[in-house]
C-alpha cells in the first residue's frame, strides 16, 4: 500500500469504529544541518523520518494517536488506540465538538524551490561555511565564529472523512552566521542576517546567495569586537527603531501568540499561558495606532509560515488581524472558530506526523508604511535603533514584554552618534503599539523567517514567518536589566 | 518498550553495516500518553510512539551524523550509509577523539515502574473526573495535563561498548483558574505514576487561585521574596545552564569561568548532578557511553566541577565527566540531573519568617539578560501575594524580574526542606523553596 492508501484505510476503520469525523497525515520529512565553528566542522547530521498521526472524533470528542510504523497492521492497531482515546476522553465531554461538513478538496502543492538543496554536495555547502569562518576568525578580537546551514524538506499526503486528499512538499532553507567577543567581565555577540541561526524561508538552495553573507561577515565580526569597549545602553525613555528579525519578533511575541484563538479560550491556560485579546475586544479594541496594519497570510512565497493547506485541509489564506490600529481577527482553526459560528482561516498546524494540530501562526506581517528609513532617523530627537534580537521575555497574557538586542545605535538630534551594548527595551503591548507614529515603506520590507516557535502539550515546535520593515516607537523604557 | 535484547540486535547490526573506522550507535525513545484538559473538560488526548536510531562515525578525523526514526533492515543501513557519506564529504574535526573503550555500566533497576506505563487514559479521565467536576461546580476553570510514558537510552560503539537504561516518567500539571484573575498552579514530576496525589494537588491549587482573586499592582523595587519550588526551577535551571557548560566555560563565557574552588555564592547552596537520584532520575551514563557519578557542582556556595565529554576532555586535558549530549552535541556538555540540596525550613517557616516581602508560586519565560554577570528577566505567574508579618495577604498582578544569579544565590535567607523534582529544558531537575533577600523587580503586568 502507498502512503495515501494507508491513510484511506486509517480513515475507513476510524469511520467503522464509529468515528463521526477522522483524518490522518503521513508525513516524510528530510533534514540536513550543517555547523562551522572556530575553524573546524562542528557538526554534520542528516535526519529522516516518517510515520502517520490520525485524529478522530467519536463522541463528540477527539482522541490522536502518532506512530512510525507504515506497516498495515500497526496503522490499524493507531487508528484503534486514538478511538479509544476519544472515548475516554468524551466520557467526561460536557460539550460535544461538530464539526460543519465541507466539501472535498484533491490536489497538490508544493513550496516554490529552484534548487534542492539536498542535491548540492556538502563540500559546496562546507566551502561556503569555511569561507564565512575564515572572514570571521581574521577579525582580531573574535573568540568564536559559528556559522551553519539548515535544509528540510516535509511532503505530507492528508486525507479526511469528507473525501480530502492533499499532497503537499515544503522545502525550507536557513542560513546564518555569528561572531562572539569575550572578555573576564563580558561577552557580546553579532549574527547575520538574524540572530538565532540566521535567515529562514520556504526556498531552496537559491536563499543562500541573497543573503549576501560573505560580504557581511567582516563588518558583523568588527561589531562584536567594537561591543566590548562600547558604552552600555543608556537608561530612561526614548524614542525607539526596530528593524529586521527584533522587529519581527516583537510582532511573534506580542500580536502573534496573543491572536491565537486557542489561547483565548484557555487550551493553552496551563502552559503557553492565555490572551489578553479576550473575546469582548474583537471589532472594538485599539491594539495600535492607525498605521499599524497587520495580516495572517499563508500565502506569502517564500514565507516560512507558508503552505497550500494548513493541517485540517483549510486553503492558505491571507485574513487581517490588526486593521488600522484596531483588532479584528484571530487566527483559527475548524473547532475553534465554528463554536463561535465564525469560519477557520486556516491556521491549523502540527509538528511531524506525531503531534495533533493546534492554533498555530502562519506568517504574521506588519505591513509595510510610508515612510524612508532615512527620514525616520532625521526625525528622531533621543533615540535608540535595534535590529538583531539577544533576549526575549513576555508575560502569560501577551503584555508585559523585555527584549534585548545584541547592538543599539544611538540617535541624537536625526543623527546616528554611536553604539550602545546591551540595549534592552520593556512595555505594555497595546500601549507600546499605540505609540508607533512611523512604519518603513515597502523597500525595506522583508518575511523573516522564525524556525523556534514553541507551543502545545505536549510541545510542538512550529516554523512561522513575520513579514516587517522599520517602526518607530515613542516614549519606550529603554537600558532595564542593567540598573541596579 | 524496546527491550536490551532487541536494542543491542539493533545496534549490532548497526555496527555489523558500517565501513568506518570508528561507529557509535544511540537508539533513544518510548511511548508518551497524554491526557490534556482545558475548562474542566477533556480537550486533547494522545498517544505517540517515537524512537530513534542516530549513528555517528568517523573515518580517520571525518566525522558524520545520521538519524531515524524507523530501522528495519534496509533503512537501518540507509542511515548508516547516509553518516559514512556525510562524514567522507567532511573536513577532518581537529577535535575528535577515539570512542570510549568497553567499560562496566551501571544499571538503575528503580527506573522502571511497570505500574507507570500500564496506567491507562481511562484510569487517568477517572482519576480526573471528581477534580473537573469539582472545579465546575466552585465556577472555577481548570487546565492541565496528565501524562505517563517511558523512554529507554541504549548505546553501542564499535569498540564493543554497550549500555542500556529503560526508565518510566509521569507528571501532573495543573492550573486553576478563578474569576476576577484569580490563578494557581501545581505541578508533580515521577518515574512512579502511584506517587502523583491528582486530588490533593488539585484542591491545593484551587483553594490557591481563590485566594489569588482581585490582584493589585505592587510597587517595582527591591524586595525579599519567598519563592516556591516550582519558582526556584526556572533560576536553577538558568543558574545550571550559564554556569556548567563545559564549552561555554572554557571559552571564557560563563559566570563560573575562572572561579573553580571560589566561594561565590551563600555556603547554604550546594548544587549537584546526579542520575541516580529518584527524583533526578536519568540513564547512568552519556549519549558516549561513560558511566556517570554524582558530580558535585557547587558545595558550600564553592564552585566545584565542571563538565566535560570526550571531545572536549580531550581538548582540555581532562577526563569526560559522562555529560557528552545527543551528537553532534554542538553546545558541549552540559549537566542533565541537577538537584539544588534542601534546606532545613518548611515553605510555612520561610513565609512566617518574613515581616514584608512577596511571594512567588512561578517564574516564568525567563531569559538571559547578560551571560557574564547570570542576569536573567522574566514574570511571575499564577499566585503572586504580599506577605505581611508572616502571612500571604494581598494577591499581586505578575511582576518582572531582573536579577543576576550571582546575587540572588548569594542572598540566601532560607531554604526549604522540600525538595521538588521537575522535567526541565536539559533533562530532570530538583529544588527547593528560597527565601531570598534584595530581588529585584522592575515591572508589573498591566492585566
Ligand atoms: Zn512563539
Amino acid at each position: 500500500m502507498n502512503e495515501k492508501e494507508l491513510a484511506q484505510l486509517a480513515i475507513d476503520t476510524a469511520l467503522q469504529m464509529g468515528a463521526s469525523y477522522a483524518d490522518a497525515r503521513v508525513i516524510r520529512l528530510q533534514r540536513e544541518s550543517l555547523e562551522v565553528r572556530n575553524g573546524n566542522v562542528n557538526g554534520i547530521k542528516q535526519h529522516i523520518e516518517m510515520g502517520m498521526g490520525i485524529r478522530v472524533l467519536v463522541n463528540g470528542a477527539w482522541g490522536f494517536a502518532g506512530n512510525p510504523d507504515l506497516k498495515k497492521s500497526k496503522v490499524e492497531i493507531a487508528v484503534q488506540r486514538a478511538v479509544a482515546l476519544a472515548k475516554d476522553s468524551a466520557h467526561l465531554y460536557h460539550k460535544p465538538v461538530e464539526l460543519a461538513r465541507r466539501k472535498a478538496i484533491v490536489t497538490s502543492w508544493k513550496s516554490p524551490c529552484e534548487q534542492e538543496p539536498f542535491a548540492v554536495s556538502l563540500e559546496r555547502k562546507l566551502e561556503a561555511l569555511f569561507e564565512i569562518d575564515q572572514i570571521l576568525r581574521g577579525v582580531k578580537g573574535v573568540a568564536l565564529s559559528e556559522s551553519g546551514f539548515d535544509f528540510w524538506k516535509e511532503w505530507q499526503i492528508f486525507v479526511n472523512s469528507e473525501g480530502s486528499a492533499i499532497e503537499q512538499e515544503i522545502i525550507q532553507t536557513g542560513a546564518g552566521f555569528s561572531a562572539t567577543a569575550v572578555s573576564d567581565t563580558d561577552v557580546q555577540i553579532r549574527s547575520f542576517p538574524s540572530s538565532f541561526g540566521g535567515q529562514f524561508a520556504s526556498a531552496g538552495y537559491e536563499l543562500i546567495p541573497t543573503l549576501d553573507l560573505t560580504a557581511n561577515a567582516q563588518r558583523i565580526a568588527e561589531e562584536a569586537v567594537q561591543l566590548l569597549s562600547a558604552k552600555n545602553c543608556p537608561s530612561g525613555e526614548k524614542t525607539l527603531i526596530l528593524g529586521g528579525s527584533q522587529l519581527a519578533l516583537q510582532v511573534h511575541e506580542s500580536c502573534g501568540h496573543p491572536v491565537e484563538f486557542d489561547r483565548v479560550l484557555g487550551h493553552e491556560a496551563d502552559f503557553a499561558g492565555t490572551s489578553f485579546l479576550t473575546q469582548d475586544k474583537l471589532k472594538h479594541f485599539q491594539y495600535g495606532s492607525e498605521i499599524v496594519n497587520i495580516v495572517a497570510d499563508a500565502t506569502v512565497p517564500g514565507g516560512l509560515g507558508s503552505f497550500g493547506y494548513d493541517d485540517e485541509g483549510t486553503p492558505a489564506q491571507c485574513s487581517d488581524i490588526i486593521r488600522n490600529g484596531k483588532f479584528v481577527g484571530y487566527l483559527m482553526g475548524r473547532e475553534t472558530a465554528e463554536s463561535f459560528g465564525m469560519e477557520s482561516n486556516g491556521a491549523m498546524r502540527a509538528e511531524g506526523y506525531n503531534h495533533t494540530p493546534i492554533v498555530r501562526m502562519t506568517n504574521i506581517n506588519l505591513l509595510p508604511g510610508e515612510h524612508e528609513l532615512e527620514e525616520m532617523i532625521a526625525s528622531t530627537k533621543d533615540g535608540i535603533w535595534i535590529n538583531d534580537n539577544r533576549s526575549w521575555s513576555i508575560d502569560d497574557k501577551r503584555l508585559n514584554f523585555q527584549f534585548g538586542g545584541e547592538l543599539g545605535w544611538e540617535i541624537k538630534d536625526g543623527k546616528i552618534v554611536g553604539m550602545v551594548k546591551n540595549p534592552t527595551y520593556t512595555g505594555i503591548t497595546p500601549q507600546f503599539w499605540n505609540s508607533c507614529d512611523a512604519i518603513a515603506n515597502q523597500k525595506h520590507y522583508k518575511v523573516w523567517g522564525t524556525p523556534n516557535c514553541g507551543k502545545g502539550q505536549p510541545m510542538q515546535v512550529a516554523r512561522v514567518g513575520h513579514g516587517v520593515s522599520y517602526a518607530r516607537f515613542n516614549n519606550v523604557k529603554v537600558g532595564v536589566g542593567y540598573a541596579e | 518498550m524496546l527491550s536490551k535484547k532487541k536494542a543491542q540486535e539493533i545496534l549490532a547490526d548497526a555496527i555489523a553495516a558500517s565501513p568506518a573506522d570508528e561507529t557509535e550507535v544511540i537508539l533513544s525513545g518510548g511511548k508518551t500518553f497524554s491526557t490534556r484538559f482545558t475548562n474542566n473538560y477533556i480537550s486533547q488526548n494522545g498517544a505517540q510512539k517515537e524512537y530513534d536510531l542516530t549513528v555517528r562515525v568517523a573515518f580517520g578525523q571525518q566525522v558524520g551524523v545520521a538519524s531515524c526514526n524507523i530501522f528495519d533492515g534496509p533503512e537501518l543501513k540507509r542511515v548508516v550509509a547516509q553518516a559514512c557519506e556525510a562524514a567522507r564529504h567532511s573536513k577532518a574535526d581537529q577535535d575528535w577523539t577515539a570512542v570510549l573503550d568497553p567499560v562496566e555500566q551501571p544499571e538503575i533497576d528503580f527506573a522502571y515502574q511497570q505500574g507507570t506505563i500500564d496506567y491507562t487514559p481511562h484510569d487517568k479521565a477517572e482519576r480526573l473526573a471528581p477534580i473537573l467536576k469539582r472545579s465546575a461546580e466552585r465556577e472555577l476553570t481548570s487546565a492541565g495535563m496528565l501524562v505517563n510514558g517511558d523512554q529507554m537510552l541504549s548505546i553501542m560503539n564499535s569498540k564493543g561498548l554497550f549500555a542500556y537504561q529503560a526508565w518510566t516518567q509521569a507528571s501532573f500539571t495543573y492550573t486553576a483558574m478563578a474569576q476576577r484573575q484569580g490563578s494557581a498552579w501545581s505541578e508533580f514530576h515521577t518515574h512512579d505514576v502511584r506517587e502523583i496525589e491528582v486530588e490533593a494537588l488539585a484542591e491545593q491549587a484551587m483553594a490557591r487561585a481563590l485566594q489569588a482573586r482581585d490582584p493589585i499592582a505592587a510597587e517595582p523595587g527591591a524586595y525579599t521574596v519567598v519563592l516556591a519550588p516550582t519558582a526556584v526551577l526556572e533560576l536553577v535551571e538558568f543558574l545550571n545552564y550559564l554556569g556548567f557548560g563545559g564549552l561555554a566555560y572554557s571559552e571564557n563565557r560563563t559566570y563560573t569561568a575562572g572561579k573553580l574552588g571560589q566561594q561565590i555564592f551563600d555556603p547554604r547552596i550546594s548544587l549537584i548532578d546526579d542520575p541516580f537520584h529518584p527524583l533526578t532520575l536519568g540513564p547512568g551514563f552519556d549519549y558516549e557511553g561513560q558511566p556517570k557519578k554524582a558530580l558535585p557542582l557547587i558545595e558550600n556556595g564553592v564552585i566545584q566541577h565542571m563538565t566535560y565529554d570526550r571531545r572536549l576532555g580531550a581538548k582540555m586535558g581532562v577526563r569526560s565527566t559522562g555529560h557528552a549530549l545527543m551528537p553532534p552535541a554542538t553546545m558541549g556538555p552540559f549537566p542533565t540531573n541537577v538537584r539544588l540540596l534542601g534546606g532545613d525550613q518548611s515553605l510555612d517557616e520561610l513565609v512566617a519568617s518574613t515581616e514584608r516581602g512577596i511571594y512567588v508560586t512561578r517564574l516564568w519565560y525567563s531569559n538571559v539578560v547578560d551571560p557574564k554577570q547570570a542576569t536573567v528577566t522574566g514574570m511571575t505567574r499564577d499566585g503572586t501575594f504580599m506577605i505581611e508579618d508572616g502571612q500571604l495577604t494581598q494577591p499581586l498582578k505578575n511582576m518582572r524580574y531582573n536579577e543576576s544569579l550571582l546575587k540572588a544565590f548569594a542572598h540566601v535567607e532560607g531554604i526549604g526542606n522540600q525538595v521538588c523534582s521537575f522535567q526541565g529544558y536539559f533533562g530532570r531537575l530538583a529544588v527547593p523553596a528560597l527565601k531570598l533577600r534584595n530581588f529585584h523587580f522592575t515591572g508589573v503586568s498591566a492585566d
